[in-house]
C-alpha cells in the first residue's frame, strides 16, 4: 500500500525524500560549524578540535557496533557498560604488561559480545532485552572487579599512545577510530558478510529462504559490537588516565544509539550508514562543544540532542 | 425490510488499491438464518469483501445495506455495534486472558460503575457458553484451551453480544476432526437462531454439508452464486479456477522422454498433518504441476522439500545423491531452487538494489576472499535482465520501482543465478498482470528446454496445466492421482481437485 | 455435543504442566523473595528487625512507585525509558514549589510527569514511533530539562508538612511504606477489575485483536505512558522530600532498575502478561540484594549492580524458556 501511495505521489522509491533524509546529518552538521565558525569564540582554536576527536573517537567505535547491530534490526545497549568492563580488566591486568592488558580488556569485551549474540541468536531473546540485562550485569560485574574504585594507570608507553599523543593535532586514537571506520564501512559495502547482515535486517525470512546464515550473522554483529566497545573503553581509560568503573562508558549507549540514528541507519533495519553515524558523532560532539563554549547552558544541548532524536526519526517514519 | 429476509446487502461494491482492483461491482446478499458458504482462491477478493463488511476498508463505490437500510461502517467498531461481527481463522482474542473476560472485553458487568463484577462476568459467560452446549470453565485462561474452542468462544462472543451477522472466515482450518463437529453443530445452533452466516472455507465438502447457498468470488467479481442445488462441485471450483489460461498457449512442446531419469525426488515427505506422504519426481527438461485447491499443501510440500520447513518424514534425491538434514543452504547448494509464493514477505529485500537482490543467494560464489565482486554481480544483473527481459533502471535501481511481474523475474533469475539443477516455484505468476504471466511462463519453458527440472503450482487451473507437462494432484495433503496434460481434459482434473470419487 | 467438548480439550498433564508454569512464573519472585527472606534471617542476625525491614522498604518505595508505572507499560507492550531523568526532574520541580506550601511540590512534579507522559504517548501511540527510541529522546530532554533548572543541588530549607509527607509514620509505620503498600493496592485492583486495566493486559496480549474487539487502543496507551510518567515525578517529589533536596541526579538508573524489577516480578516483556504482586516481589527483592550486600560489609556494595544483572539474566531466560516450553 504505501508502495503504491508514494508510487502514485510521484515519489519514486527512494530516489525523492530519500536522498534528502540521507543528507540531513550532513547539512546539519555542515550548518553547525559555519555557525560555529562565525559566532564561537575561540572555536578556530586547534585544541577545540584536538580535544574534539579524543572525546569522539571512542563514542565512534561503540557507534559502528551499534549501527551493525541496529543494521540487523536488533540493538546493543551493552557498549557503554562493556567500555567500563573493558577498563577494569585492562587495570586488573596490569601486571602482565600493558600490551596483554589491552588484549585482555578488548578480548573481555568480545565474549561479553558473543555471549549477547547467543542469546539473541539462539535463544532468540529480544535483543533490547538481552542487552539491557548485560548493561547492568557488565556495569556491576565491573564496579565488583575494581571494588567501586578509580584505578589510576600508569604513565608512559601505549597508556600514553592511546590518551596523550597526538600527529600535528590529531591523537593517535582518531587516526585508529578512522582505520576501524574504513575497514567497517568496507565489511558492509563489499564483503559477503557485511551483505548478510543488511540481507538480515531487512527481511529476515528472505534472507533465510535465500540460504543465508542468519543466526551466525547475529552472533558474530553482537560479537563484533562488544569487541569495538572493548578497545573503546580502552580509549577512555587511556585518556582518562585511570579505569574508573563508574565513570567510563557510563551513558554511553544512548549517545552512540542517537548518533546511528541521526545519521540515517534506521531502527527498522536493512540498512546501514556508516559514515552518517560517524558525522552523527562529531554532530553531537560538536553541539556540546558549542553550547560550552558560547557559555550557554549545555544542558540545553542534551534538549536540543532530545530533539535531534526525535527529528530524525520522523524523517525515517516518513521515508518509509 | 426485502420479504425474503435479506439482512445484509452489497449494492455493486467496489474497492482498488493502487492499481489492484480488489472488488468490482460486487452485489451480495446474506438472508437470516442462512449460512452462506462463500468461496475463491487466494486474491480472489474475500478477505477484501469481508473488511468491507466489518468497516475496516470503506468501498469506493456502491452501498451497503442492513435489513434494508444504506449504512457506512467507518471502523469495525462501528460494524459490531451493528451487530456484524466476524470471527477469524487466527483466533483474534487475547490468549493470556480468561474466556469470560475475552467474551465480555469492552462491556464488562461493573459494580459502582467502576470495578469490574468478575463473578458475575463469569456467570454469565457459563450461561451463554451452556446455551451453546459448551461446557467451558469461563475462569480457564484462553490459551489453555485447544484452537477449537478458542473458535467457539469467539463464537459466543460474537452471538452474544447481539450479533445478527456472523462471518466466520476460515474457522475450520485449523480443526481437527471433533472440533469441526463441535463447530458445525454450533453453526446449525446460530441457524435455528435466524442469525445469518457467512462461512469463508477452502474445504469444499464442508460447504456442502453446511450452507444453504454457495457465492463464487474470482479477480474481485461474483463469478457464480445460487444454492448448493443449483451449484454443483464440478461447477463451483471450474468457477473459482476460472478460465484465464485461454490467453496463455500451450507453449511447452514436447516432453521430455520417459528415459530421462528423475533429477528431483521426492519420497514419503510429510509436515505436521498438512502434508501427509506425498512422493513425487521431476525429471530434467520436465514441467511438472503441482495442482491442488488452497489449503491442499502445495506450498508446505515445497517448503518440506526445500528444508524451510522441517518435514517430519521422508527424504529428498537430488541428481541421484540423497539430501541430508534439509535447509535451505544446503538445497540451494546443492543445486534446488525455491521462488517463495508470498514476493512481498519472503521474497524481496525492499530497501535494496535489484544487484542485491538477484545475487542474494550466491554471495560466496562470486566473492573471494569474503569480498564480493561488483564486477560479476553487475555482469550477472546484464546476463538476466537480458534473458529473462527484466525491465529495470539498471543494477542500483532500487527493487520496489520494479514492477510486480519484473520483482518476480528479479526473484527468478535469483534461483536461476545458482545454476540449479531443479527449481520449485511457488505460484510464480501470483499477481502479476496478464502480459508479464506469459513472459514468466516464456521464461520458465525456455529454463526447461535447457535441461532444467522445474516444479511448479498456480491458483489457476488451466494456467497450469498450460505451463506444465504433467500434473500432480495434492488434495487435503496427499497425492490424490497424476495425469499427463497433453492427454487430460481440465474436467477430469476438477473431479480430482473437488476431492470426487 | 457436550461429550465432544470434552474430547476437545489438550491432554490433561500439559495442562497441568502448563498450569504449574503459568504459576512459576506468576509467583516464581514470591517464592523467591521469601526464600531469600528466611536465609538471610538466618545467616544475618539483624536482618530480620523491625528497623532493618522498615529500612529496606522505606528505601524501596521510590523504585516501587515508578515500577508501577514501568509494569503498566511494559503489560502494554512497551517501555519507559524516561523515568528515572523524571524523578530528578521532579525533585527539582519539588525543591521549587515547596515555598507555596506541600501540594504544589506534589502536584508540579505530578504535572510535570504527566505531560511527558503525554508527549510520550502521542508520539508513540499516535504517530507510531518506537517506545524505546520516543523515550531514550525522553530521557535526555527531561534530563537536560533538569539539568537546567538545578545544576546544583537545591537544599529543601523548610519542608514542613511536605517533609512530613516522606519522613514522618503513622501509626509507627512510615508514611513511605504506607504509599507503596496503598500505591500497589490501588494499581493491583485498576489493572485487574477495571476495563482500563483489561484494556492494557488485552493490547498487550494482541494488539491487533484488542483493535478488533474494540478496546480504545491509542487512549489507553496514552493513558498509560501518562501514568507512568505521572508516577514518576511523584516519586521524584517523595524523593525530594526524603532527600530535603531537589537533584537532577537522583533518578540515575531507576529505568533500567524498574524494568529490571517488572521483569524479576514476572511480567513478560513481549507484554500482555503480569501481576502486581510478582512486581512488588522484585522490588522488594532488588531492595532485599542491596541491604545484604551491606550487611556482608566485606563486600563491595559494587555487587549491587553485578547481582541485579545476574537476577534479571536469569529471569529473562526464565522467562524465555518457560513462554518456549508453553508453546
Amino acid at each position: 500500500m504505501s508502495e503504491a501511495a508514494s508510487r502514485r505521489l510521484g515519489l519514486g522509491g527512494t530516489a525523492g525524500i530519500g536522498s534528502l533524509r540521507a543528507w540531513s546529518v550532513y547539512i546539519a552538521f555542515l550548518i553547525l560549524i559555519l555557525v560555529d565558525l562565525a559566532v564561537t569564540p575561540g572555536f578556530r582554536n586547534i585544541f577545540v578540535l584536538r580535544n574534539l576527536l579524543f572525546e569522539a573517537s571512542p563514542i565512534i567505535l561503540i557507534t559502528l557496533g551499534q549501527s551493525l547491530a541496529i543494521g540487523t534490526r536488533g540493538i546493543d545497549l551493552s557498549v557503554g557498560s562493556v567500555m567500563g568492563l573493558s577498563a577494569a580488566i585492562i587495570a586488573l591486568a596490569l601486571p602482565a604488561g600493558q600490551p596483554l592488558a589491552l588484549l585482555a580488556g578488548v578480548g573481555a569485551g568480545l565474549l561479553v559480545g558473543l555471549f549477547n549474540g547467543g542469546l539473541i541468536a539462539w535463544l532468540e531473546i529480544n535483543p533490547l532485552i538481552s542487552s539491557l540485562a548485560l548493561l547492568v550485569a557488565a556495569r556491576g560485574f565491573a564496579q565488583a572487579l575494581l571494588d567501586g574504585e578509580r584505578v589510576s594507570l600508569p604513565q608512559g608507553g601505549l597508556f600514553d599512545v592511546l590518551g596523550v599523543n597526538a600527529y600535528g593535532d590529531i591523537p593517535v586514537v582518531a587516526f585508529i577510530a578512522a582505520a576501524v571506520v574504513a575497514l567497517v564501512a568496507l565489511v558492509v559495502r563489499a564483503t559477503t558478510f557485511g551483505r548478510y547482515v543488511i540481507f538480515v535486517g531487512a527481511n529476515r525470512l528472505a534472507a533465510e529462504l535465500a540460504g543465508m546464515p542468519a543466526r551466525r550473522t547475529l552472533f558474530l554483529v553482537y560479537g563484533i559490537s562488544g569487541a569495538l566497545a572493548g578497545l573503546a573503553g580502552a580509549f577512555a581509560a587511556a585518556r582518562l588516565g585511570a579505569s574508573d568503573p563508574n565513570y567510563i562508558g557510563v551513558n554511553f549507549e544512548l549517545d552512540a544509539i542517537a548518533a546511528a540514528v541521526i545519521g540515517g541507519t534506521p531502527l527498522s533495519g536493512g540498512r546501514i550508514s556508516i559514515i552518517g553515524g560517524v558525522i552523527g558523532v562529531l554532530l553531537l560532539q560538536v553541539l556540546d562543544s558549542s553550547f560550552i563554549m558560547n557559555d550557554i547552558d549545555f544542558t540545553y544541548a542534551q534538549i536540543l540532542k532530545a530533539l535531534f532524536i526525535v527529528a530524525a526519526l520522523y524523517l525515517q517514519r516518513a521515508g518509509g | 425490510m426485502t420479504g425474503d429476509g435479506v439482512v445484509l446487502e452489497t449494492r455493486a461494491v467496489s474497492k482498488t488499491f493502487g492499481a489492484v482492483r480488489a472488488l468490482q461491482s460486487v452485489s451480495f446478499a446474506l438472508r437470516a438464518g442462512e449460512v452462506h458458504g462463500l468461496a475463491g482462491e487466494n486474491g480472489a477478493g474475500k478477505s477484501t469483501l469481508i473488511k468491507v463488511l466489518t468497516g475496516f476498508h470503506q468501498p469506493d463505490s456502491g452501498e451497503i445495506l442492513l435489513a434494508g437500510q444504506p449504512v457506512r461502517f467507518a471502523d469495525p467498531r462501528a460494524s459490531q455495534r451493528a451487530g456484524v461481527r466476524a470471527v477469524y481463522q487466527e483466533i483474534n482474542l487475547i490468549p493470556e486472558r480468561s474466556v469470560a473476560e475475552n467474551m465480555f472485553l469492552g462491556d464488562e458487568p461493573r459494580r459502582f460503575g467502576l470495578l469490574i463484577d468478575r463473578r458475575r462476568m463469569a456467570e454469565q459467560a457459563r450461561e451463554i457458553l451452556g446455551r451453546y452446549g459448551l461446557d467451558i470453565d469461563p475462569r480457564a485462561r484462553l490459551a489453555s484451551l485447544g484452537l477449537g474452542l478458542q473458535q467457539m468462544v469467539s463464537i459466543a462472543r460474537a452471538v452474544s453480544r447481539g450479533a445478527r451477522v456472523v462471518i466466520m472466515d476460515e474457522p475450520s482450518s485449523a480443526l481437527t476432526g471433533h472440533e469441526v463437529e463441535t463447530l458445525f453443530a454450533l453453526v446449525d445452533r446460530l441457524r435455528e437462531e435466524r442469525i445469518a452466516i457467512l462461512f469463508v472455507s477452502h474445504r469444499l465438502s464442508e460447504c456442502y454439508r453446511l450452507c444453504d447457498r454457495l457465492t463464487v468470488l474470482r479477480d474481485g467479481k461474483i463469478a457464480a452464486s445460487g444454492t448448493v442445488r443449483e451449484l454443483p462441485r464440478a461447477e463451483l471450483v471450474a468457477a473459482m479456477l476460472g478460465r484465464s489460461a485461454e490467453i496463455l498457449e500451450r507453449g511447452h512442446g514436447q516432453a521430455p522422454a520417459a528415459a530421462a531419469g528423475p533429477v528431483l525426488k521426492a519420497e514419503d515427505i510429510s509436515w505436521r498433518n498438512r502434508v501427509r506422504g506425498v512422493t513425487l519426481s521431476v525429471r530434467a527438461g520436465e514441467v511438472v504441476g503441482l495442482a491442488g485447491l488452497l489449503g491442499a499443501g502445495r506450498t508446505e510440500t515445497m517448503k518440506a522439500v526445500f528444508g524451510a520447513e522441517r518435514p517430519d518424514s521422508g527424504r529428498v534425491i537430488l541428481g541421484g545423491r540423497a539430501m541430508g538434514e534439509p535447509s535451505p543452504a544446503r538445497s540451494i547448494r546443492r543445486g534446488l531452487g525455491f521462488l517463495p509464493e508470498d514476493r512481498r514477505s519472503e521474497g524481496i529485500f525492499p530497501k535494496l538494489s535489484v544487484r542485491e537482490n538477484l545475487t542474494a543467494a550466491i554471495l560466496p560464489r562470486i566473492a573471494r576472499f569474503g569480498f564480493i565482486s561488483k564486477r560479476r554481480q553487475d555482469a550477472l544483473v546484464a546476463r538476466f535482465t537480458a534473458e529473462l527481459g527484466i525491465k529495470t533502471d539498471g543494477p542500483g535501481a532500487p527493487i520496489t520501482s520494479l514492477s510486480g511481474g519484473n520483482q518476480q523475474k528479479v526473484l527468478i533469475a535469483r534461483c536461476l543465478a545458482a545454476e540449479p539443477l531443479a527449481l520449485m516455484l511457488d505460484d510464480p505468476t501470483r499477481g502479476i498482470d496478464v502480459g508479464a504471466k506469459a513472459e514468466v511462463h516464456a521464461v520458465i519453458h525456455r529454463q526447461a528446454g535447457k535441461g532444467l527440472a522445474v516444479l511448479a503450482t498456480s491458483s489457476e487451473l488451466e494456467e497450469l496445466m498450460a505451463l506444465s507437462h504433467r500434473l500432480v494432484v495434492l488434495s487435503e495433503g496427499a497425492v490424490a492421482g497424476e495425469r499427463d496434460t497433453a492427454e487430460t481434459a481440465p474436467g477430469e482434473v476438477l473431479d480430482l481437485l473437488a476431492g470426487a470419487p | 455435543m457436550s461429550v465432544t467438548t470434552a474430547e476437545l480439550r489438550p491432554a490433561p498433564a500439559s495442562e497441568r504442566r502448563n498450569r504449574i508454569l503459568a504459576i512459576v512464573q506468576a509467583r516464581g519472585a514470591i517464592l523467591v523473595l521469601i526464600l531469600a527472606v528466611i536465609a538471610a534471617s538466618i545467616r544475618f542476625p539483624a536482618f530480620l528487625t523491625a528497623a532493618n525491614i522498615a529500612d529496606i522498604v522505606t528505601a524501596a518505595s521510590f523504585l516501587g512507585l515508578v515500577t508501577i508505572g514501568q509494569s503498566f507499560v511494559i503489560i502494554l507492550g512497551g517501555f519507559d525509558l524516561a523515568v528515572g531523568s523524571m524523578i530528578g526532574l521532579g525533585t527539582v520541580l519539588a525543591a521549587y514549589s515547596v515555598p507555596y506550601g506541600w501540594l504544589p511540590a506534589l502536584l508540579v512534579p505530578a504535572l510535570a510527569g504527566a505531560a511527558i507522559g503525554l508527549i510520550d504517548g502521542l508520539l508513540i501511540a499516535r504517530a507510531g514511533m518506537a517506545p524505546f527510541i520516543v523515550t531514550l529522546a525522553a530521557l535526555l530532554g527531561v534530563q537536560g530539562l533538569a539539568l537546567t533548572l538545578a545544576k546544583n543541588s537545591l537544599v529543601i530549607e523548610h519542608p514542613g508538612f511536605f517533609g512530613w509527607i516522606a519522613n514522618g509514620s503513622v501509626l509507627g509505620v512510615g508514611n513511605l511504606i504506607w504509599i507503596l503498600i496503598l500505591g500497589f493496592a490501588i494499581a493491583a485492583l485498576a489493572l485487574n477489575r477495571t476495563r482500563y486495566g483489561v484494556s492494557v493486559f488485552a493490547i498487550g496480549g494482541n494488539e491487533e485483536a484488542a483493535t478488533m474487539l474494540g478496546v480504545p487502543v491509542i487512549r489507553t496507551k496514552i493513558l498509560t505512558y501518562m501514568l507512568s510518567g505521572t508516577l514518576a515525578g511523584l516519586s521524584g517529589a517523595l524523593l525530594g522530600a526524603h532527600l530535603s533536596s531537589g537533584i537532577a541526579g537522583a533518578g540515575y538508573g531507576y529505568e533500567l532498575k524498574s524494568i529490571a524489577a517488572a521483569v524479576i516480578g514476572g511480567i513478560l516483556l513481549t507484554g500482555g502478561v503480569g501481576t502486581m504482586a510478582g512486581a512488588l516481589a522484585g522490588v522488594l527483592l532488588l531492595g532485599l540484594i542491596e541491604n545484604v550486600i551491606n550487611q556482608i560489609g566485606t563486600l563491595s556494595s559494587y555487587y549491587q549492580n553485578l547481582a541485579s544483572g545476574i537476577f534479571l539474566l536469569i529471569a529473562v531466560l526464565a522467562q524465555s524458556l518457560l513462554s518456549r516450553r508453553k508453546r
